[in-house]
């Protein structure tokens, strides 16, 4: 009984430690804004000096798929001439093409008769560990000796790498780009007209259309099988957006939107139903679905959870130091992918090696250790780890402090 | 026994803490194998001279 006194008179009574508090919250208030401006500044900045870096020297490449050449020229239409003793070997263009994080640049060398001889890539912007999967598979083989007039349709003309869909058709249309350019400029050949961009909405664009409606309706407060709701979803998404399509969130994504390389949405609708679908119910209804309620893995690591019986630990003294971290990890992956204009470059999400079981060595030890840690600790990736989350409490961040500003110049109006 | 409570929940913070700054590690060196292979690419491609196929 005496140590219960004496416990209550040490801790400051309610009123006063609320106060304490109401003190404290403008000094941190005050303290996150300078970091969330400095941080933009920071990534305008690296976003300006990557512009300034990015300026690829595509000669060596040409040399490379013309490796008997002598003389490499220019041709008047911005193509290039390759000669050996001045007798005239072919052609090469730069083809474009879109792949998974962004545009992609393949050097073409045709012979005279309008056949592929060699390829290389210039310029990629993918998960280096997701094209290196694309390069061993032997696509860039395979699609030597194609002709002009070839379809180049992936599967069907050309065999594909399954589960780099958008890679591999990135790849074909850069190399149908570059002969079909350099038959009809450079060998003045009857090229067919090129087939019209397949608009594509399949099952997976369905599936997360409705996950997005159910994640929203679930979390009404007037729902009443929230629980049961929120697991079919979390499930759902596991199995679909992870094992089957494999195409979960991940900062590449983001950083791709940053530095302006936004997709075919002819071909790549899931991402922008995926990006335009958490940025709505984010500004709508304030509320992210995505992660608490389909992440694929976040569902594996619930049902992890669930096996182990997980609970949510709070930090008493880390937690501040542990979210820093997190942050940290985050802006520094938004800030290498900005400077070398590559958005895959940074993506450090292990999805790819818990779904698609493609990853190094250290990949699925990190994957092991989060499964394993996930058994005792509720969702470990998601809280401390994961780069979402502190992009999200970023966005949330400057829409508060918009909307203040706004309040206070206009104290009627409201947004 | 109240005083063993405090100790059980620090030692189970500690490994908490311990897991992330692993992980984090981890995170570290798969971004920089990430960006080694890049820088290489780049290299590699700068040495190649008219004539000679890597």
């Amino acid at each position: 009984m005496e140590q219960q006194l004496i416990i209550k008179k040490q801790r400051p009574p309610v009123s006063h430690r609320s106060t304490t508090n109401k003190q404290c919250r403008p000094k941190k208030q005050s303290k996150e804004r300078k970091i969330a401006a400095i941080s933009i500044m920071l990534i305008i900045a690296v976003w300006i000096i990557g512009i300034y870096r990015e300026s690829a020297d595509i000669e060596p490449y040409l040399h490379q798929v013309m490796p008997t050449a002598d003389k490499i020229e220019k041709s008047a239409l911005g193509n290039f001439i390759a000669f050996n003793n001045n007798q005239l070997l072919g052609y090469i263009a730069i083809g474009e093409g879109n792949g998974y994080g962004g545009p992609m640049q393949l050097a073409v060398a045709i012979n005279l008769e309008g056949e592929i001889t060699d390829l290389t890539v210039i310029k990629h912007l993918e998960t280096p560990r997701w094209f290196e999967r694309v390069f061993q598979n032997g696509l860039i083989s395979r699609l030597i000796g194609k002709r002009y007039n070839d379809a180049f349709s992936l599967n069907s003309d050309v065999d594909g790498v399954s589960g780099a869909t958008y890679t591999s058709r990135g790849l074909a249309n850069a190399s149908l780009e570059g002969v079909r350019r350099l038959a009809e400029q450079e060998l003045d050949l009857d090229v067919p007209p090129k087939a019209p961009t397949k608009f594509i909405f399949g099952l997976p664009e369905i599936t997360l259309i409705a996950l997005f409606v159910l994640g929203i309706i679930g979390r009404k407060k007037s729902f009443r099988h929230t629980k049961k709701m929120r697991w079919f979803c979390m499930v759902t998404g596991m199995i679909m957006l992870g094992f089957v399509y494999t195409n979960p969130l991940t900062i590449s994504m983001l950083n791709q939107m940053l530095l302006g390389f936004w997709p075919d949405w002819h071909t790549h609708l899931y991402w922008y139903l995926l990006i335009i679908g958490i940025l709505f119910s984010m500004t709508v209804f304030n509320k992210n679905p995505y992660c608490e309620w389909f992440c694929p893995f976040g569902a594996a690591q619930e049902c992890m959870g669930k096996i182990g019986g997980a609970k949510a630990h709070t930090l008493r003294s880390y937690q501040s130091k542990m979210q820093w971290i997190q942050r940290g990890l985050a802006f520094a992956a938004v800030l290498i992918a900005l400077l070398y204009r590559n958005p895959g470059l940074s993506s450090y999400e292990i999805f790819g090696t818990m779904f698609d079981l493609d990853g190094n060595v250290t990949q699925f030890f990190l994957l092991g250790l989060v499964l394993l840690s996930a058994l005792f600790i509720h969702r470990p990736w998601c809280r401390y780890l994961c780069p979402i989350k502190p992009v999200e409490a970023f966005i949330k961040h400057l829409q508060n402090w918009t909307s203040e500003t706004w309040t206070k110049i206009y104290p009627k109006r409201k947004i | 026994m109240d005083k063993n409570i405090p100790k059980k929940k620090d030692l189970k913070e500690i490994v908490i803490v311990a897991f992330i700054l692993l992980c984090t590690v981890l995170v570290i060196i798969d971004v920089g194998n990430n960006l080694e292979r890049e820088i290489n690419y780049a290299d590699e491609m700068k040495t190649i001279e008219p004539g000679n196929k890597s």
